[in-house]
């Protein structure tokens, strides 16, 4: 094992990491003590009259500082064994002093890299670099930490390998750190932001909210009517309902989206501050959804599949399949020419928005009793790239898959349908919140969307692998003609 | 064009009869012990345990019709660009798999599929969703498919 190129993390590192025990710990001695640690001071000056006291607390006083420089040990011990490289081909890291850990991650596997920044890292101004690989569980490598400017520079230089490394599509080309420094990182293209009030009046406009409302009016008319040790029954769903929309705002306050190349990068966070990149050719399939009281509004949410990410993996993960959380109508459709790359899907998508165009495939009227609220919602509309689903009654929602990345297709007809001459189609997408789906749609329509599928799936997949990139880079225009 | 039933749009070709007896013989060696036990009780100790016995046999003989007509309704074809899988007769579904969305192919046989010469085949894409297996193909065919899949799947790959 060379240590060639090896660098270190910055030294208070351990101490960010274990930090808020080690507060706890010094602040609940000390408010504990503060008495008798003052008193014992207080004796000290006064020539030791009551020496019995006074040598407890400086016993128990002496105890804590060895148990503080045990902890300043190991942690500086952990800090020397933690060191990175960045190799020929990819990252590498050394971890643990009894157990040495040794993991690295290529640079043509790289997924992801994001910045996060805990509230102590931020008040220190230090960032962890984290670097997501493909593969599921705790597949990321993470390097914290580092001064901000420093992880930023990190950050910006591994997409930089990333994306080098890709577009030599993996032909074992060594890349030469040093020399991607020097390439120029792309401008970056501002998409959104979206203001903190939105994201209050999207919390206030959601259903925890009403739940919240509800739950209070319930309260003050069990109050009046003299049933007050009733409410207290309440208040766990009241804290629950609360701490989600809490969670909420802390999460996505002073959201940005950028562009920068073909990577689109997220920052958000009250507290902890994160940066997330989401690499374009990555994204499988987008989601829009209106929850019905933000429909006065144009509101949407708007939800991707990313390919690699996590498969079954912790909560954080799951919650970053969520890329904006409300953006206007404009926005999303700004977004969704990004994502696509394609202008044309987006203008099929917003004039599923605005009404129901002609060549939306909806339900038979002999479905109207399966789904009376939402039936005329329910359909599809097979576009030039994408196939685009649309459904929902309360909550309007519309998902879009480029043709070349449906997994495979599943239609289906239970009973009912048959005697109906119903059939629905599953568009299997990776693992993702996006599952595009039309439930009970005429059975030759879906038959021939079927048909359509195989034709343009094809089509879009030889495009793809013909070398010309064509779909999911966002600045190629005109791609199969 | 490709029909959820029917026989045109396509070269469908059914599995091994054989799956049928495979799965017969499972159910069978499943339930005939807990019938057994279910009889003998009734016999020396309880006699209404005969009304459970009595259940089992009918769910038995309905098993023994059911898995015939299931392992008939099974039938899959390779289409220029996709493997097609019909399955079901009252809840019918019908999945196809690009080619070149297909990551690897799993090819399974337990000791008593072995026996009478069958495999499954399980075709895996990116998502674990796809539901694409092929039950019950006679061994020799269930190899040269795999073979043709993988074939096609690195020919017609697409990066994910």
């Amino acid at each position: 094992m060379t240590d060639e190129g090896f660098v270190r993390v910055h030294p208070v590192s351990p101490f960010i990491r274990g930090g808020l025990i080690v507060l706890g710990v010094v602040g609940y001695y000390v408010s504990q003590q503060i008495d008798s640690i003052a008193g014992a001071i207080g004796g000290l000056d006064g020539g030791g009259g009551q020496g019995g006291g006074g040598r407890w607390v400086l016993l128990q006083g002496g105890i804590l500082v060895l148990v503080v420089l045990g902890a300043v040990v190991l942690g500086l011990t952990s800090w020397w064994f933690t060191r990175y490289r960045l190799g020929d081909d990819s990252i590498e890291m050394h971890t643990g002093a009894l157990f040495r850990q040794h993991r690295q991650v290529r640079y043509d596997r790289i997924q992801a890299v994001d910045i996060v920044r805990p509230l102590l890292a931020r008040l220190t101004g230090l960032s962890e670099v984290r670097v997501e690989s493909a593969g599921g569980g705790d597949s990321h490598l993470s390097i914290a930490y580092l001064r901000v400017a420093d992880a930023e520079a990190m950050r910006e230089l591994l997409l930089g390998l990333a994306e080098r490394v890709g577009a030599t599509s993996g032909a074992a080309a060594p890349v030469d750190a040093g020399e991607a420094v020097g390439t120029p990182v792309p401008a970056s293209q501002h998409l959104l932001s979206v203001p903190p009030a939105r994201v209050v009046a999207s919390v206030l406009l959601s259903g925890e909210a009403i739940v919240i409302v509800v739950v209070a009016v319930v309260a003050i008319v069990l109050a009046v009517a003299g049933l007050g040790p009733a409410v207290g029954g309440a208040l766990p769903l009241l804290v629950i309902t609360a701490g989600r929309a809490l969670v909420r705002l802390t999460r996505w306050w002073g959201l940005t989206v950028q562009l920068r190349g073909s990577t689109l990068t997220s920052q958000r966070g009250l507290t902890d501050t994160r940066t997330s990149s989401v690499p374009l050719h990555r994204v499988q399939a987008v989601a829009i959804e209106q929850p019905w009281l933000w429909r006065r509004k144009g509101w949407w949410s708007l939800e991707v599949n990313v390919a690699g990410a996590e498969i079954g993996s912790a909560s954080e993960g799951a919650s970053d399949s969520e890329l904006v959380p409300v953006a206007t109508t404009g926005e999303v459709m700004r977004l969704l020419e990004v994502l696509t790359g394609d202008p044309v899907t987006t203008a099929e998508v917003g004039s599923l928005i605005a009404g129901t165009p002609a060549d939306f495939v909806g339900q038979p009227r002999r479905a109207r009793w399966l789904h009376p609220f939402a039936h005329r919602r329910i359909g599809y509309l097979a576009g030039e790239r994408a196939v685009i689903t649309r459904g929902g009654w309360l909550d309007h929602s519309i998902q879009i898959v480029p043709w070349g990345r449906i997994q495979s297709l599943t239609l289906a007809q239970g009973p009912l349908s048959r005697r109906l001459d119903l059939a629905s189609a599953h568009f299997v997408s990776t693992v993702g919140p996006v599952s595009p789906h039309v439930t009970h749609l005429d059975r030759a329509s879906i038959e021939a969307l079927r048909g359509h599928t195989e034709a343009l799936a094809s089509r879009s997949r030889r495009d793809e692998s013909e070398g010309s990139a064509c779909f999911p880079r966002p600045d190629t225009v005109d791609c199969h003609r | 064009m490709l029909r959820l039933q029917g026989g045109e749009g396509a070269d469908w070709q059914p599995v091994s009869p054989k799956l049928a007896r495979v799965r017969r013989v499972t159910a069978t060696a499943t339930l005939l012990p807990v019938s057994l036990a279910l009889a003998f009780s009734a016999v020396h100790l309880w006699w209404w345990l005969a009304v459970g016995a009595a259940v089992l046999v009918l769910l038995w003989a309905w098993l023994m019709w059911l898995l015939g007509v299931q392992v008939r309704a099974i039938s899959w074809a390779e289409l220029p660009e996709e493997l097609a899988i019909r399955k079901g007769r009252v809840w019918r579904r019908l999945v196809t798999i690009p080619y070149g969305r297909i990551q690897y192919v799993d090819l399974t046989s337990g000791p008593y599929k072995r026996q009478v010469g069958l495999a499954d085949i399980t075709v895996n894409t990116a998502s674990p969703a796809s539901s694409g297996d092929i039950p019950g193909l006679p061994a020799e065919v269930a190899e040269e498919l795999r073979v043709r899949l993988a074939a096609r799947g690195e020919a017609q790959r697409a990066g994910l």
